[in-house]
């Protein structure tokens, strides 16, 4: 056991605390690597149908206003040429399997490349190993929201375990390195847009689905940084597991990964007061 | 949205007479041998047809080696038990809804129970009246112990149909078998500690560390040297009632022998109470590092008070108790039991 990566409870509790403390007395934190950053949770109460199926004429539309609102742009067309090129190669970085993203946002943003220029051909299912990153020139990370029982979360920093090319290496107490991927050369700077289908996340006992823990948020968070996204999705995840149980419930083992993203790998922004959330759409039980 | 079980343990699997379901399952059964499956020993039989419900792939056989291709993320979770296979059915309805059927073959029924432990928030099911297996059913998933067996039963949507499916299925897989006991390890638990009371719907069943933390974050590392050699359980204590409840936790381990229950209890004060490294004489809250046996010691903190004991091979740890007679006394109270039980035991 190497002394210099123990992390009890103890220390956790510490880093919690003093956390609190600058966010009540307001004092910057100078570890802290970047300055702000935004997220958008985009809603609509109609996503699904009967709570289960995907309406895709619903989500088309949520994912135009999406990526106009987390570009500034007018259309949607602008809004997709604003972040690609016609001439990139665009991975779509889904999860494949145990709650996967919903096919249909897949298909969706499929779709809406094409309609804006981007070639078909030129598209990449980009989930896999290191050869699947290193053929892209861009990429959009389309990971479906979810705890995880070995990371706490398992959402957008576990999607591209796979580009390390040694996913074992980022297991069990290592899972803390996770941000560490996203700046090998191969993959830094790739990621354009990170769009969480939060259509029916998982709250608790990811990945393996289990019912009790999934309810119909209808929505997608988008945004450009990947910290960022996962500490919006963070607390939409611990603010449900509070409401189904009616106290305090917080996510165990605590999702470490996202503060080290920021802090020691510098991939985004982890504390949620630097973050700007944008909401759109439905509103009831936003968890924000 | 979720029936949350409260009270005994006892009170938590409650008997249901399912006799209907029987008259749901066509008597077809789909025999366990596939091609692909383990020649020792073929699959459980599971029905062809259940309502709507038709079997179209499986049993299909998953080797502890090949979990990760099947789960990828999540098959730490049973090899974190003493898992042996899995068995996997798939069945599908009108529309393509499906229902997944998962059957774990573990070592040991303390294994199968340890997986169903891990949660039991939902409605309680008793199959056979209680006497071939004993499951928790919410919002469309059934999960269930018999014997050596933990299974899920998971219907991709639930509708009445789909509920009564998946019980009928459950029925299937716990058909003819005999239920055991919980693990004996867990009497070593009070059922009361200094104003605390058992929680038994928090009470689980474990030998990972990896299972520790999902359970309740000790640390990123195994400072309790867990592993397949060791049963653990941990339970939730709560004093108070309503808007003043507190919760505390008591942990207890058995290791193969008192070297082993040395070794981590070393390794956990080292990792857990760094500062004892340099005792300061007389400070009184100060924990030696390693404490002759059966004396152990309580500290301060940052969610409250914390206790230690080696008890022989076992260890007992208490965490997030009021104040230092409370977790003194804990101590004092979980090692009677856990004495007494190993007096009974052996």
């Amino acid at each position: 056991m190497s002394k210099t990566t123990v992390f009890t409870r103890r220390d956790f509790l510490r880093s919690t605390a003093a956390a609190a403390t600058v966010a009540a007395t307001g004092v910057p934190d100078l570890s802290a690597a970047a300055t702000s950053s935004s997220v958008l949770v985009l809603r609509d109460q109609k996503a699904m149908i009967d709570d289960y199926k995907v309406d895709a004429g619903v989500l088309n539309k949520m994912l135009a206003e999406t990526v106009m609102r987390v570009t500034g742009e007018k259309t949607a067309k602008s809004a997709w040429l604003s972040l690609f090129k016609p001439t990139d190669v665009v991975g779509l970085v889904a999860t494949p399997h145990l709650n996967p993203t919903h096919p249909e946002v897949v298909a969706a943003v499929r779709e809406q490349l094409r309609d804006a220029g981007i070639p078909e051909n030129n598209m990449r299912d980009a989930q896999g190993g290191p050869e699947k990153v290193e053929q892209c020139t861009a990429l959009i990370s389309l990971p479906g929201l979810k705890a995880h029982w070995l990371t706490g979360i398992g959402t957008v920093l576990k999607n591209y375990i796979m580009y390390s090319g040694n996913p074992e290496a980022y297991h069990n107490q290592n899972n803390v390195k996770l941000g560490e991927i996203w700046n090998l050369p191969r993959v830094k700077g790739k990621t354009k847009l990170i769009l969480v289908d939060a259509l029916r996340p998982l709250c608790d006992k990811g990945p393996q689905p289990d019912p009790r823990y999934m309810w119909p948020y209808k929505g997608l968070v988008a945004g450009q940084d990947p910290v960022a996204v996962e500490r919006v999705c963070l607390k939409i995840i611990t603010e449900k597991r509070h409401a189904i149980r009616g106290e305090t419930w917080l996510l165990s083992p605590p999702p470490l990964c996202v503060e080290a993203a920021d802090k020691q790998y510098h991939v985004g922004v982890s504390d949620l007061q630097k973050i700007k959330i944008n909401t759109a759409g439905w509103a009831q039980d936003l968890l924000l | 949205m979720i029936a949350r079980v409260m009270g005994r343990r006892e009170a938590l699997f409650i008997i249901r007479l399912i006799p209907f379901l029987t008259l749901f399952v066509y008597v077809d059964q789909a025999a366990g041998s596939a091609s692909g499956l383990a020649p020792r020993e073929q699959a459980m039989t599971l029905p062809k047809q259940v309502g709507q419900w038709k079997l179209v792939e499986g049993p299909r056989r998953i080797e502890p080696k090949a979990i990760f291709d099947y789960m990828d993320g999540g098959g730490e979770l049973y090899l974190g038990y003493r898992f042996r296979y899995l068995d996997v059915f798939n069945y599908a309805g009108a529309g393509d809804e499906q229902i997944l059927v998962e059957v774990y073959r573990m070592e040991g029924s303390d294994d199968a129970f340890g997986l169903l432990s891990l949660d039991r928030d939902g409605e309680a099911i008793g199959f056979g009246r209680g006497e071939s297996g004993q499951g928790i059913y919410g919002a469309g998933l059934l999960r269930l112990w018999s014997g050596d067996i933990y299974a899920r039963v998971l219907a991709e949507r639930e509708t009445p149909q789909s509920r009564q499916a998946v019980m009928a299925l459950g029925e299937s897989v716990c058909r003819g078998r005999r239920q055991t006991a919980q693990p004996a390890f867990l009497k070593a638990l009070p059922a009361a500690l200094s104003g605390f009371r058992l929680e038994p719907n928090r009470v689980s069943y474990f030998r990972s560390y990896l299972v520790l933390n999902s359970l309740y974050f000790l640390s990123n590392e195994n400072i309790l040297k867990l592993g397949l050699k060791t049963e653990a359980a941990i339970a939730s204590y709560v004093s108070g009632s309503g808007g003043q409840q507190k919760r505390a936790r008591l942990l207890e381990i058995r290791y193969e022998s008192d070297s082993s229950a040395l070794s981590a209890y070393r390794s956990f004060l080292a990792a857990y109470f760094p500062e004892t490294k340099s005792p300061k004489a007389g400070s009184g809250q100060v924990a030696k590092a390693t404490p002759p046996a059966g004396k152990g010691g309580t500290r301060k903190v940052e969610d409250g008070w914390a206790g230690h004991r080696l008890v022989g091979r076992s260890l007992v740890l208490a965490f997030e108790f009021p104040s230092e007679p409370t977790a003194r006394l804990c101590l004092d109270t979980a090692t009677e039991q856990l004495q007494n039980w190993e007096k009974s035991h052996e």
